[in-house]
């Protein structure tokens, strides 16, 4: 039995060798911890570049970026537990649930800690650093597909689940934009896909076969964009259909190259971690409030909306075409 | 006093375990005092309350799973099952229930997940690995359909059962220190218990003694999906929300913990004791390493490696023993 306590206590050892150079130290700095709703994909890769850049020009704020392993708020709710207790300045979690992850904020604010959150909202929070404007992204979906397809045209729609927030506020833009701008848009159908790229392509397909008329697709939804875009190649009816998404620029390189696709939105992962990073800064030092501008670096000014739990800033919209995709990688 | 004493040591003390709990113990103490220095603020009234309440659910899950590798089997469905009850007392409150008959709900609904479970190992045959697989999808497919995939709030008067203390002390630590006392009282000083170590040691033999196998087969997986609800009710009210894909992954955890207290997931062991000190090494761990920053990925492999060597080193020392033994035994010198 002593050799299993000896063994035990060894592996403790090395954690705590591996742990020193980890630890925070230094003392004059704001001390910010950014948490992903996963580590390790590409995705919140390029949002850590982004990250690293903001800290570069901002000597007087130290960044630790920590997370779970798997998308899950249970482990998040675990390691923001933790993190209370090491008393850090600011936390920025962007949370796999928006309504299980309150309690641990308020209770980080309760502990003087100041709350954000990124990407994935949360019930309790003093910021939010949205992906983008639902109604900006919508019309910039539908001002896309108009370039293409001209102002008079029938479309359809692909969604995710007909419940995701983010999904129906963007229906809801693009909706708003064409009765504002566009009439002679029309969307013949909508369809849910999930997050699955075989669904999205059947339903493509189905679309295509059904509708003669047919002359663009916006499939939202990064994992359907693809699967439509496959669907429009099959059929041959590359120039004739025009799909439109939101999409990785590493997934849609090759369609955008080759010409199946004019451009895919989204916006840029690595800007969002650096105005996560700088409006971290601004509530640290001057401080945050609706209608009060600040400056965010290389990306310019940013206005703090209302909004219904504190108040939030959005992204720009970005679009992707085949003279910009290889800047970017994720 | 002097019979009490001899029940509490009969129901506590020294037997095979002993020892092994003994190391844990003093592994554990190593590691929480590494810890505090390694890590500011680590050694607080308010970081030991915090693990207790994020290993409680896994612990009752565990004492569960303990009695099911008992008796040489396994439930993959614990998460399943967690999740499932969270979204049937989610939903009686959004229904208009009381929270009492919520509660209430949500443990039938886990009694009623766990049942069909053991009645499908004990009589149709089929390992239980197989089983609770399948049992696993279906639970979580039948949580997701209630719920649409929304997420529930929990009512106001629910939320001490995971967010008070008594006397510094989590609430829902309270239970699970009741519970393990009561497992291990089952175990140790009836004869259910006793029927459960025959039947996983020897199954043929118990069998034939007129041992009902198939009825302490059935109840242990009964009594595992009551606690796997009890845990999902502790974690709505702790998070005060439900939703049908929390608890995935529990499943490993609570195996983790069982293996972690010396049993064979061949059966015939259980070490209450070494599942709660177990449990807390693992939190401890945890908790240290996160509040030292170190990235999960490194963490994941720590906790791996603590496992590994931990049965590793039981295995080692057993088959030593057992060496040892063979020698004196065959009246060799022993070396």
């Amino acid at each position: 039995m002593k050799k299993r306590m000896l063994l035990k206590a060894a592996v403790a050892a090395m954690a705590v060798c591996f742990a020193a150079p980890f630890s925070a130290q230094a003392a004059d700095k704001f001390r910010v911890v950014v948490m992903p709703k996963v580590i390790g994909i590409d995705y919140y890769n390029a949002v850590k570049a982004g990250i690293d850049e903001a800290v570069k020009e901002l000597p007087d704020v130290e960044v630790t970026w920590t997370g779970p392993t798997q998308a899950q708020v249970e482990k998040q709710i675990e390691m923001i537990e933790s993190i209370i207790a090491t008393k850090p300045d600011l936390i920025a979690v962007a949370s796999n649930d928006p309504v299980a992850i309150a309690p641990v904020l308020k209770k980080a604010k309760a502990a003087g800690i100041k709350v954000m959150t990124w990407d994935g909202d949360a019930n309790a929070r003093d910021f939010f650093v949205n992906l983008v404007d639902y109604d900006e992204f919508g019309a910039g979906l539908v001002e896309a597909m108009v370039k293409e397809t001209g102002p008079k045209a029938d479309i359809a729609i692909i969604t995710t689940t007909f419940t995701a927030p983010n999904q129906t506020l963007w229906i809801e833009g693009i909706k708003k934009t064409i009765a504002a701008k566009y009439p002679d848009l029309k969307i013949l159908d909508t369809r849910a896909a999930g997050e699955s790229t075989e669904k999205a392509f059947k339903i493509a397909q189905d679309f295509i076969k059904s509708k003669p008329s047919l002359k663009g697709i916006i499939a939202l939804g990064v994992p359907n964009v693809p699967g439509a875009v496959d669907a429009v190649k099959q059929a041959g009816k590359v120039g004739q259909i025009s799909v439109i998404g939101n999409a990785l620029p590493n997934m849609m390189r090759g369609y955008l190259k080759d010409g199946t696709i004019k451009s895919t939105l989204l916006w840029s992962a690595p800007d969002h971690g650096y105005l996560t990073v700088y409006s971290a800064r601004q509530m640290l030092t001057d401080g945050v409030a609706v209608g009060k501008s600040f400056k965010a670096g290389r990306m310019g000014t940013f206005t703090p909306k209302a909004d219904k739990v504190s108040m939030s800033v959005a992204l720009p919209v970005m679009v992707f075409t085949k003279d910009n995709v290889d800047q970017f990688n994720f | 006093m002097s019979s009490l004493k001899r029940i509490v040591r009969r129901t506590f003390g020294s037997d095979s375990h002993g020892t092994f709990n003994l190391g844990l113990l003093i592994a554990l103490l190593l590691l929480l005092v590494w810890f505090s220095f390694a890590a500011p603020n680590f050694l607080s009234l308010a970081s030991m309350a915090n693990i207790a309440r994020l290993v409680s659910e896994v612990g009752m899950v565990s004492i569960g799973m303990l009695l099911i590798v008992l008796l040489g089997g396994i439930d993959l469905s614990v998460g399943a099952m967690m999740a499932l009850s969270g979204v049937v007392a989610g939903l009686a409150v959004q229904s208009g229930y009381s929270v009492t008959a919520a509660v209430i709900l949500a443990l039938l609904a886990g009694i009623v997940a766990g049942t069909l479970n053991g009645l499908i190992v004990s009589r149709a045959g089929i390992p239980s690995i197989i089983v609770t697989l399948g049992s696993m999808a279906v639970y979580r497919g039948v949580a997701l359909g209630l719920s649409g995939g929304n997420s529930f709030a929990m009512p106001e008067s629910m939320l001490w059962l995971g967010q008070a203390d008594l006397i510094g002390i989590p609430v829902q630590f309270w239970l699970l220190l009741a519970l393990a006392i009561v497992a291990l009282w089952v175990l140790r000083r009836m004869t259910a218990g006793l029927t459960l170590f025959a039947i996983g040691n020897n199954e043929t033999a118990s069998r034939m003694a007129g041992l009902s196998v198939e009825r302490a087969k059935t109840l242990v997986y009964t009594a595992c999906g009551g606690l796997s609800a009890l845990a999902g009710l502790v974690f709505a009210a702790r998070v005060s929300s439900a939703k049908a894909d929390f608890g995935v992954g529990l499943e490993l955890d609570a195996i983790t913990v069982v293996v972690l207290s010396g049993a064979s997931l061949a059966g015939g062991s259980a070490n209450v004791p070494g599942l709660v000190l177990g449990l807390l090494t693992i939190g401890v761990i945890r908790m240290g390493l996160s509040m030292l920053f170190v990235p999960s990925e490194i963490q994941a492999i720590l906790i791996g490696l603590v496992l590994i060597v931990a049965v590793a080193s039981g295995r080692l020392s057993a088959s030593l023993k057992e060496a040892l033994k063979l020698r004196v035994a065959s009246g060799q010198r022993a070396v």
